[in-house]
């Protein structure tokens, strides 16, 4: 009996969000699906009939393979930069003892406080061709870099946004890695960095692996940290739907690659829950 | 060889005193245990000898190393946690195998090992398992083979079976003991629970306020504690406060104790268990105390019966023979042998 009216003020409970989810995000993609499928016209926008014309460019054309083989490139790079940085910084915060601590940890986080135009502004004053950057490496007598419109700013400015968003599954995970565990490796004759490698790093693995799906959809979603900081140089596939909707004014082109990449990140998602359970049913839940 | 030498230890944060500075020496192959209440110290000095926590001051030695500056993974020791602290990542197998990896052994070698320290705790059938498919008890063995299998000079014991229920700690506490005379190794234990260190010890730290209140055989703690919190903390005592004079111990209403003062006089306290009281038999010579009966607890083999005396402070006596038809309120005459009495250092800190 309980159990029914439990089921029943559960549904109520989850009626408004499952109702604004509905409106604002299923119906939205259905609709990008049925966008998808039909043909561009110039000057007419699209016609409203059935094509698979747009999936076959985006995903044959060798433009088009280029840009993904990019965005995945970079999506890579910025994942694994990330998370390199963050899982370190995630064991210092949670491990170390110090006064000062809680100020630390604002200031690792504040990007996500940040607004966008001071972040962009912020990149674009540090890594111009004349930026902070640069006047330091000429100060030491390195040679120039090309920060700003190139790759490489694009992928620093994305570690940038990513490591306050990678941080936050990581210091939960580290959190619950026991210091008796660690202890035992070490009394185990393991050095504190083997056992860093050994005994934190593996089992922070669930951790890392919700950081990395939260970069990669980072990396994905975020075409405006690309526009201005890559600019036309550094077309990933978010800037590539931007530019069809905002410029060649191709919509179902860009619904087309939205959908592509929705079902990329779908298909990354199950995977990691499949991983997940594997691990779990060794026992490391 | 492996005896441990602790000279002149001392644990400080900021100003708040964890443990003063202690002496120490534990005997190769010895059980020996460091028991106290929480905040006593017997954790963080478990935990220098281990090198997990630095010691403020004074010296380490094992096996007349010295380890003092010697960080944790060098020092040869095995650990077993309350919390087991396994590798929930890794297979039973692979957690006890873990430590010969670190030492450079060959596969083959680690897996003969590793089943051999697995069939000394009985869980040779267990090998592929994870932790979390074993139980507590399971869980703690594989911990101890885990430790022993690197063949550690010494085994640190931090409340291993304090997370076990009472039927299991015991029997536990049976396979502990038989396991440190199989091995031969120096075993330092750490507990708060004094059954348990009494069952297990060769010999027992009593820790309080972070100093060592007394080193001794439990037979010795037991029967001659010399302070109120050894007296208290190692089964029941009643604690009885006075005055030493020439003849002996003097009690508040005028009784006198007969005992060797070693010329010490003023005031003091002396400690008397539960089962050296009995009531008192007509006629005979013996020192007495008179009171009332103020409760009377059943407790299976014993019946307590709490005094309210005359001199003082409420008395425990067990009686093994029943109350002897006595009731709440009745007067009563309790006797003791001076024999069955011992004087404490009256430091004040209680259990």
């Amino acid at each position: 009996m309980t159990g029914t009216r439990h089921g029943t003020l559960a549904l109520a409970a989850l009626a408004p969000g499952v109702l604004f989810l509905g409106f604002f995000f299923l119906i939205p993609v259905l609709m990008l699906v049925q966008i998808s499928t039909w043909s561009f016209e110039p000057g007419a926008l699209m016609r409203r009939d059935f094509t698979l014309e747009h999936y076959t460019a985006f995903l044959t054309d060798p433009f088009y393979l280029g840009k993904i083989a990019l965005t995945a490139r970079i999506a890579a790079e910025v994942t694994v930069i990330t998370l390199v940085l963050s899982l370190p910084l995630a064991y210092w915060l949670v491990r170390a003892r110090f006064a000062g601590k809680g100020l630390v940890l604002g200031l690792v986080l504040s990007p996500l406080l940040t607004n966008f135009v001071v972040l962009v502004f912020a990149w674009i004053v540090l890594m111009g061709d004349n930026g902070a950057i640069n006047q330091m490496l000429k100060a030491i007598g390195l040679p120039v870099a090309k920060l700003l419109y190139s790759e490489t700013g694009v992928v620093i400015a994305l570690v940038h946004i990513s490591i306050p968003y990678a941080l936050i599954p990581l210091l939960a995970a580290v959190s619950q890695v026991s210091g008796d565990v660690e202890t035992a490796a070490l009394s185990l004759g393991a050095s504190p960095w083997r056992a860093f490698f050994l005994i934190v790093v593996p089992l922070c693995g669930p951790g890392l692996a919700a950081a990395a799906f939260i970069v990669v959809s980072i990396v994905l979603s975020g075409f405006a940290f690309a526009l201005f900081v890559g600019g036309d140089n550094v077309l990933i596939v978010p800037l590539l739907i931007w530019q069809q909707v905002s410029k060649t004014l191709n919509w179902p082109l860009a619904a087309a690659m939205s959908i592509a990449s929705l079902l990329i990140v779908v298909a990354m998602l199950v995977l990691g829950l499949w991983i997940g359970r594997m691990l779990r049913q060794r026992g490391m839940g | 060889m492996a005896q441990v030498r602790l000279s002149g230890i001392a644990k400080t944060y900021g100003r708040s005193v964890a443990l003063h500075p202690t002496d120490l020496d534990i005997r190769d192959g010895e059980f020996f245990t460091f028991l106290g209440p929480s905040g006593s110290g017997k954790t963080t000095l478990l935990r220098m000898i281990g090198g997990f926590i630095d010691p403020s001051a004074g010296r380490i030695e094992i096996g007349g190393r010295d380890v003092t500056g010697l960080p944790a993974h060098r020092r040869n020791l095995g650990v077993v946690f309350q919390s087991y602290a396994l590798f929930p990542h890794l297979t039973v197998a692979g957690n006890v195998a873990f430590g010969l990896k670190m030492r450079g052994f060959a596969r083959a070698e680690r897996d003969r090992r590793a089943l051999a320290a697995l069939d000394l705790v009985g869980l040779s059938d267990f090998v592929s398992r994870f932790p979390a498919q074993l139980s507590g008890g399971q869980q703690q063995r594989v911990a101890l083979a885990r430790a022993m299998v690197i063949e550690p000079d010494v085994l640190l014991l931090d409340e291993p079976l304090g997370a076990l229920d009472l039927a299991l700690r015991k029997r536990m506490q049976r396979e502990l003991r038989a396991l440190h005379r199989k091995l031969g190794r120096t075993f330092i234990f750490v507990t708060h629970d004094q059954d348990e260190a009494m069952t297990l010890s060769d010999r027992i730290a009593v820790l309080a306020e972070g100093q060592i209140q007394q080193v001794d055989t439990p037979e010795v703690l037991y029967d001659r504690p010399t302070s109120a919190f050894v007296a208290g903390f190692l089964g029941d005592s009643n604690i009885l406060n006075g005055t030493l004079v020439a003849e002996g111990f003097q009690l508040p209403d005028g009784t006198l104790v007969p005992l060797e003062t070693g010329g010490r006089i003023g005031p003091s306290a002396l400690a008397i268990r539960p089962e050296r009281l009995r009531l008192a038999v007509a006629g005979r010579t013996e020192v007495r105390l008179s009171g009332t009966v103020a409760a009377l607890t059943f407790r299976g083999a014993f019946v307590t019966m709490t005094v309210q005396t005359t001199s003082g402070p409420d008395v425990d006596v067990s009686l093994s023979g029943g109350a002897a038809g006595l009731a709440a309120g009745d007067p009563v005459s309790l006797a003791f042998d001076a024999a069955d009495v011992r004087l404490l250092h009256g430091d004040g800190i209680r259990a």
